[in-house]
């Protein structure tokens, strides 16, 4: 942080804290919200690894002497119906680079002295290279074109093709069924699979309907007899991209929104603020269902940008009240003196002292949008029917309630339950942390 | 003060025009229905037959310019064509009434007719034949269902609280679904609320005062765990407890009123109603309670703290008085606020919960016409729920200016 810190409170221990330094020395001593920070890193962790723990596609596949890598193929190029497979895949890829990053940037360091500032370059150079060696397996000549050849289409109506604007690698889409085809491996001849940790494949149907939890479902499967502990790992990418890119996106939104009033005031601040008032009267959960229900074609995408659209009022009622309250003091005074335009004060000069509230206020909105989610799941208008979700799980448990098919209501319930529980927890000790009150 | 209401009055028309105007864009910009297709998608999708296509084409006066279709619908204008409709309808309609009277007239000579034959059959001849049941001739239904649909009037538009017709149900006007689903609605979070505030302000006094003691955290506990749960898994798990338990002791699960209901003397009736409530009314509070709970608890600290509450202390004041007479009144403001937050969920009804629990309030009507693509009773709902809470709004901003004699806003910020 540069950025004149107008807001920072002396600092109490002696030497020069930021403010940040200040919030994280506070914060670290709420055991409840670091725990809460921890199961949200490993909730992550578990997304990302999702494919490689469970899902019914082979690492290693050798078949009548040929040998196919069908699980890395689909890291590198996801196929399936989900489309932020592409992220979480990426996100997997840097579980492994970054630690690897960090070994290394420690082991240059070992031993020798670094001045502070030579050490800083060193790590950011070590973690941009991290997020870069992310994304080189996705890149590389494309083997196959994606999607389906003619006589599959013919064999397989059903057969989906996925249609994505491909940069990266492109994948023949590969849909054969290697769980079944396991059987037919015959040592004779030398054939060999290697399965992930759980072998079930989150979007292939088979005939055991609704068995409760056993050895070879471990939570069970629901009503076209698809694995629920699969599915489970594979919809936490659902819930947590949801959450996150839906806060994004109404963040932006009420900041900009929220800054423009409370920084010109007058007119434009009286106008914006009945505007807000206007769009807070509307039922939100009605609006979010109403507009998703007008979607021909949804993804998931659709439902993040509508949860975004028509969630910022809040939050930009909030950084209004704060850039009113910034826009007098001194520093802001000064950036005016010294020529800086409206854009660079707001953006540069006020909304770094503003952030601490809203970043509050994005936690608890995340726990927010992953409740709206699991909603619209379970209502059936979240993300478009093979897509697993811990809502649409929920929803097949209703269904099925007669029939006491009570691990598909517990095991998704508590998923949601427990994500939103860590994020209101975080959002909690995030605001004691700020509040110099609970300070000493 | 008056200035600050009557200032807030005096824009409540220009909200209120925002709000039609959102609902407007929200349902004829919605991509790929009413707007550039003019619906044709619903009915290649199978959601629209074409008859009510056309209505609804006709209602929104699809292929007109979007400011011109606003207007029609607001009812500020009136396309020419539509007011000479408007009479010829009016006109219409008067003579269909007649001729409906005239034919549901023959209907019941009819059946009365038959009735009599029966009787007579019977009483004079002993037959034990049952008289066949006196069904309406098929042909005059039919005529009165044609007339009806047909005399449609055209919009009046939504300034005269002329919503139009439903698109799905023929013959049904918006207005009248609504009357029948908001006063569910409206009793139902009466209730919530009521509830929300009873048992949250002694459980935030409580905290308060026995802070840090075991009580104290563990309702903590309890309430931060009750905010985190998805309403919709409570109440699924709610219905499965009652699918488990013994007869005796389960609540009801579907609807609001007991069957037969009509039969049923008052307080019957009205246990039998409170039984049927118990379930959503929980579901739908919880959340809510927890988090009503917690800022009581965290604004009572903060008067406790005061000064004044020191100096009543000081000056003997037994802790009863000082928490009942001087805390409690102050701690009391900020939750007053919280009512216009509440607002906006409650009125528009809860979807989920009341799709769950089968009550036919805003949200089950609301997710029926989503369901159904019933365009008018959609944008009738976002506009008359949208309204409802403005004035919900503007209630508990003036009743917050009453409460506390220190805030004004005639100062500006």
């Amino acid at each position: 942080m540069s950025e004149p810190q107008a807001q920072t409170p002396p600092a109490m221990t002696g030497g020069s804290q930021s403010y940040w330094d200040l919030v994280w020395g506070q914060f670290r001593k709420n055991r409840l919200a670091l725990v809460s920070l921890v199961v949200i890193a490993v909730l992550f962790v578990l997304a990302a690894w999702a494919p490689v723990l469970a899902e019914g596609k082979p690492w290693v596949w050798r078949e009548d002497g040929r040998t196919s890598y069908p699980l890395p193929a689909w890291l590198t190029a996801p196929t399936s119906g989900m489309s932020v497979d592409y992220l979480f895949n990426y996100f997997f890829f840097l579980t492994l680079t970054v630690p690897a990053a960090v070994l290394l940037v420690r082991r240059s360091m070992r031993g020798k002295e670094f001045s502070a500032k030579v050490a800083r370059k060193r790590w950011s150079l070590g973690l941009l290279a991290a997020v870069l060696a992310g994304v080189v397996p996705f890149i590389g000549p494309g083997s196959y074109e994606r999607g389906a050849t003619p006589a599959e289409k013919e064999a397989q109506p059903e057969l989906q093709i996925v249609k994505v604007w491909h940069f990266f690698r492109r994948y023949r889409l590969d849909n054969r069924d290697y769980l079944g085809a396991r059987e037919s491996l015959s040592k004779e001849r030398g054939d060999y699979a290697y399965f992930p940790l759980v072998a079930q494949d989150p979007l292939g149907q088979t005939t055991d309907l609704l068995q409760p939890p056993s050895s070879k479902h471990f939570l069970g499967t629901d009503n076209q007899g698809r694995d629920v502990l699969a599915r489970m790992l594979h919809g936490g990418r659902i819930s947590l991209s949801v959450g996150f890119v839906a806060v994004g996106i109404a963040t932006l939104i009420g900041i900009l929104i929220g800054g423009i009033a409370g920084y010109y005031r007058g007119w434009v601040d009286i106008a914006i603020s009945r505007f807000i008032e206007v769009v807070i009267c509307f039922p939100t959960f009605f609006l979010i269902i109403t507009i998703i229900a007008f979607i021909d074609e949804r993804s998931i995408f659709h439902v993040m940008l509508v949860i975004g659209l028509t969630g910022w009022t809040g939050l930009a009622r909030l950084v209004r009240g704060e850039f009113l309250k910034l826009a007098d003091q001194d520093f802001v005074h000064a950036a005016r003196a010294l020529g800086c335009g409206g854009a660079r004060i707001m953006f540069r000069h006020i909304l770094p002292n503003a952030m601490a509230p809203v970043l509050v206020s994005v936690a608890f909105a995340v726990a927010g949008a992953v409740l709206t989610e699991s909603g619209l799941s379970y209502l059936g208008f979240g993300a478009p029917p093979p897509t697993p979700t811990w809502g649409e799980l929920i929803s097949q448990g209703k269904t099925h309630i007669f029939e006491g098919a009570w691990w598909l209501l517990y095991f998704p319930g508590f998923m949601i339950f427990l994500s939103v529980t860590v994020y209101n927890l975080a959002g909690d000790g995030l605001r004691d942390a700020m509040d110099p009150r609970m300070r000493n | 003060m008056t200035t600050y209401i009557l200032k807030r009055l005096l824009l409540m028309p220009l909200m209120v025009l925002g709000i039609t105007l959102v609902s407007f864009c929200v349902i004829i910009l919605a991509p790929g229905t009413s707007g550039k297709g003019g619906g044709s998608g619903d009915v290649r999708s199978g959601k629209l037959t074409q008859q009510q296509l056309e209505v609804m084409q006709r209602t929104f006066h699809v292929g007109k310019p979007i400011y011109l279709r606003y207007l029609y619908w607001l009812g500020v204008l009136q396309p020419e064509a539509t007011q000479a409709e408007l009479v010829e309808a009016r006109r219409k309609l008067a003579g269909v009434r007649e001729q409906e009277a005239f034919l549901e007239d023959r209907v019941e000579d009819e059946r009365r007719y038959r009735a009599y034959v029966a009787h007579l059959d019977r009483t004079l001849l002993g037959s034990r034949d049952p008289a066949s049941p006196a069904t309406p001739d098929p042909d005059l239904q039919k005529t009165i269902e044609e007339i009806e649909v047909d005399a449609r009037v055209p919009l009046r538009g939504m300034l005269f609280l002329d919503f139009g017709m439903s698109v799905t149900t023929t013959s049904v006007s918006v207005w009248q679904k609504i009357k029948e689903a908001l006063p569910v609605t409206l009793a139902m979070n009466l209730i919530v609320v009521i509830v929300i505030y009873l048992s949250s302000l002694p459980i935030g006094i409580h905290s308060a005062t026995h802070q840090n003691t075991f009580s104290d955290k563990s309702t903590t506990v309890l309430l931060f765990v009750l905010y985190s749960l998805p309403s919709f898994w409570v109440s699924i798990l709610m219905i499965k407890l009652m699918v488990s338990l013994p007869d005796y002791l389960r609540l009801p699960f579907q609807g609001i009123f007991p069957a037969g209901a009509e039969e049923m003397a008052t307080l019957p009736l009205l246990w039998a109603c409170t039984k049927h409530l118990a379930l959503p009314v929980a579901a739908q509070c919880y959340g809510s309670l927890a988090l009503l709970s917690r800022f009581m608890r965290a604004s009572m600290l903060d008067v406790i703290r005061s000064d004044f509450v020191r100096t009543a202390r000081a000056k003997g004041c037994r802790e009863t008085t000082v928490i009942y007479r001087h805390a409690l009144r102050n701690s009391l403001i900020p939750i007053v606020t919280l009512l216009g937050g509440l607002l906006p969920g409650l009125l528009g009804g809860s979807v989920i919960i009341e799709t769950i629990f089968g009550i036919p309030g805003m949200g089950y009507l609301g997710y029926n016409a989503v369901l159904t693509r019933d365009y008018t009773v959609l944008m009738a709902l976002f506009t008359a729920s949208a309204v409802l809470t403005l004035l919900g709004i503007l209630v508990s901003d003036i009743l917050y200016v009453l409460v506390d004699p220190r805030i004004s806003f005639e100062k500006g910020r």
